[in-house]
């Protein structure tokens, strides 16, 4: 069919004037697709450039309001790589509970508050109050709520966390909030798949669309990795030196962003819940696993839209997962435990953790106590070009449709990806109601 | 017992945009000039995930950095109920959730509480940075100290709400 198009969605998300999607058509010919996008967080490298080592975790854990406990993370382990610090085995459990809980944290953020309204056709949250599926709503809130009360408990706040330390911990809980804690944890799970029941009824509206790429996820020979693992690619399998991840993150400029984009064994690849789910679902816990089957989601899945249920998936792993970490810590005794002193004052460190949108890399030379050089490689920045990849391959697919379901077609693509790229200012802007 | 939230919003790695939680770590020293039965919250950039800190309350100050398009440095409090946010909601990505957003779900799921105060003060520069315009940091001791009246003021309406 012959169409002339032009589809210009500023504000995919609120940074002024950016993180667009631009098409044109003429004659039903793409003449312009792209994914226009600013970059950000390289400003926060620089900042960290002069700071003593025990600040660079509270700065960059204001990089982003979603991801701070997973910035914190990476933070502290590329320092503590630096300074030769080992933490102790019960801190490894906490930290595991602290990512466990961002996690979730953002998955039913994301699945809940986003992807939900888009498969009811609601456009967003709010028409589903006072609507027959106002009771999913309350139970993706109450999912929510549990979520954002666990990562309070063992960080000391929901978002920019405070009681994650070099060396460990500044504060720990005791063995009956943990307890509690897992009592909620179990109605959660029971929760969590009355919800997933009220998705499947509508996952035939995600849109069935496929693209062969690379995904590239933090690998574990003992677990389903979000703290600890090699970097590994469904193209290429693992990569142990962690030190090489530039040679596998490879980032490159390209006109319309001035964010970069990345690649590593083909032209795009993809980070996140699905690329995790892809490299490693055999090692899900059995609750998530028999999720994945509910959706019909098996590895190796090329549908970037399956990434909100690959998130769901890994909402019910965490939850399972941090279940029996809590056993393992309230098994083992609480012990009072103070952060581990560092040995060193000086060295090149890399912490490499899984957030919720894919695999982040925070690199630090310390000298002296100070950071001298820091490189910080961001998730969203390596979905940019698998983003503008699908887009190439998915406009020609959809290119019939009326240009209303084209604009909500692409605006899904992204948001499956729930790019982070605006959330590092959150200034008000208003009007008054009655001018 | 009526509960008091004292929220300060905003990124202290970009400039201005950090007013609300340098305000907050202010009062945070007055606290205990306050009732007991205030909590000070660092929101930060939580968007969506400060939801579930209103329900806690039955009186909320919100203090951010606002574009009112008033002079540079001024502060105002406003009523929430008055203001509406000329951002795009949250409808494409969970990074877009402005505080009025939240405010509005929390409201529609019958959380919210009624009286929720938005003191707004009127930036200069929110680029990258980790330094308070001087216009505004000059005035940081300004902005606790009527901030500090206005939530005692709130407090002794509502003893006075609980007397009558």
């Amino acid at each position: 069919m012959s169409k002339d198009l032009s589809i210009n969605l500023h504000h995919i998300t609120r940074v002024e004037g950016h993180g667009n999607i631009v098409l044109d058509t003429k004659n039903g010919k793409i003449e312009k697709l792209q994914w226009q996008i600013p970059e950000a967080p390289r400003f926060f490298e620089a900042m960290l450039k002069g700071r003593h080592y025990d600040e660079l975790r509270p700065i960059t854990s204001r990089i982003c309001g979603i991801c701070s406990i997973g910035h914190s993370l990476a933070s502290l382990k590329a320092t503590e790589d630096a300074l030769g610090v080992e933490i102790s085995k019960q801190s490894a459990l906490f930290r595991r509970l602290a990512i466990n809980g961002e996690n979730m944290q953002s998955h039913i953020l994301h699945v809940g508050y986003l992807a939900v309204p888009d498969l009811f056709g609601v456009g967003s949250v709010f028409p589903l109050v006072g609507s027959k599926n106002e009771g999913a709503l309350k139970k993706i809130v109450k999912l929510h709520r549990i979520s954002n009360e666990m990562s309070d408990l063992i960080c000391g706040r929901t978002t920019h966390p405070i009681r994650l330390q070099v060396g460990g911990f500044s504060l720990l809980p005791n063995k009956k909030q943990l307890v509690k804690l897992k009592d909620d944890l179990q109605v959660a799970l029971k929760t969590s798949q009355e919800v997933a029941e009220v998705v499947s009824t509508v996952a035939e509206n995600f849109p069935n669309f496929s693209r062969e790429t690379e995904y590239i996820a933090l690998k574990s020979d003992s677990e389903y990795a979000f703290y600890d693992g090699e970097i590994a690619s469904t193209d290429t399998g693992i990569h142990s030196d962690p030190k090489k991840y530039e040679s596998i993150m490879k980032e490159y400029i390209v006109p319309q962003s001035t964010a970069k984009y990345a690649r590593h064994n083909r032209e795009s690849y993809m980070v996140g819940a699905l690329a995790r789910f892809n490299l490693n679902s055999s090692q899900l816990h059995p609750n998530a696993k028999e999720l994945a089957k509910m959706f019909n989601l098996e590895a190796i899945n090329f549908n970037p839209f399956m990434n909100n249920v690959a998130q769901l998936v890994e909402f019910v792993h965490n939850i399972e997962d941090s279940i029996l970490l809590i056993d393992k810590l309230t098994n083992n005794g609480l012990k009072p435990e103070k952060p581990v002193k560092v040995k060193n004052t000086s060295g090149r460190g890399i912490g490499i953790v899984e957030v919720p949108r894919g695999i982040l890399v925070h690199d630090y030379t310390i000298k002296n106590k100070k950071c001298v050089k820091a490189n910080c490689v961001i998730p969203t920045n390596q979905n940019h070009a698998n983003i503008q990849k699908d887009m190439e391959e998915f406009v020609p697919q959809i290119i019939d449709k009326p240009k209303e379901k084209i604009e909500l077609n692409l605006e899904m693509l992204v948001r499956a990806y729930d790019p982070c790229i605006s959330c590092s200012t959150h200034y008000l802007d208003v009007k008054f109601v009655n001018s | 017992m009526k509960r008091i939230g004292v929220i300060g919003i905003g990124n202290p790695l970009r400039k201005d945009d950090g007013i609300g939680i340098k305000i907050l770590e202010h009062l945070i020293l007055k606290k205990n000039d306050l009732s007991d039965d205030i909590e000070f919250i660092d929101g930060g950039t939580g968007g969506m995930n400060l939801l579930h800190q209103l329900i806690k309350f039955d009186i909320i100050f919100i203090i951010d950095a606002v574009n009112f398009n008033k002079k540079i440095g001024d502060m105002e409090v406003f009523d929430a109920k008055n203001l509406e946010s000329i951002k795009p909601s949250i409808t494409k990505s969970t990074h877009c959730a402005d505080f009025l957003s939240v405010i509005e779900v929390s409201k529609r799921l019958g959380e919210a509480p009624d009286k929720i105060f938005i003191i707004g003060i009127q930036p200069s520069d929110i680029s990258f940075g980790n330094n308070i315009s001087p216009e505004l940091e000059n005035k940081v001791p300004i902005y606790v100290e009527k901030i500090f009246l206005e939530i005692k003021k709130q407090i002794s309406n509502l003893s006075d709400d609980l007397s009558n």
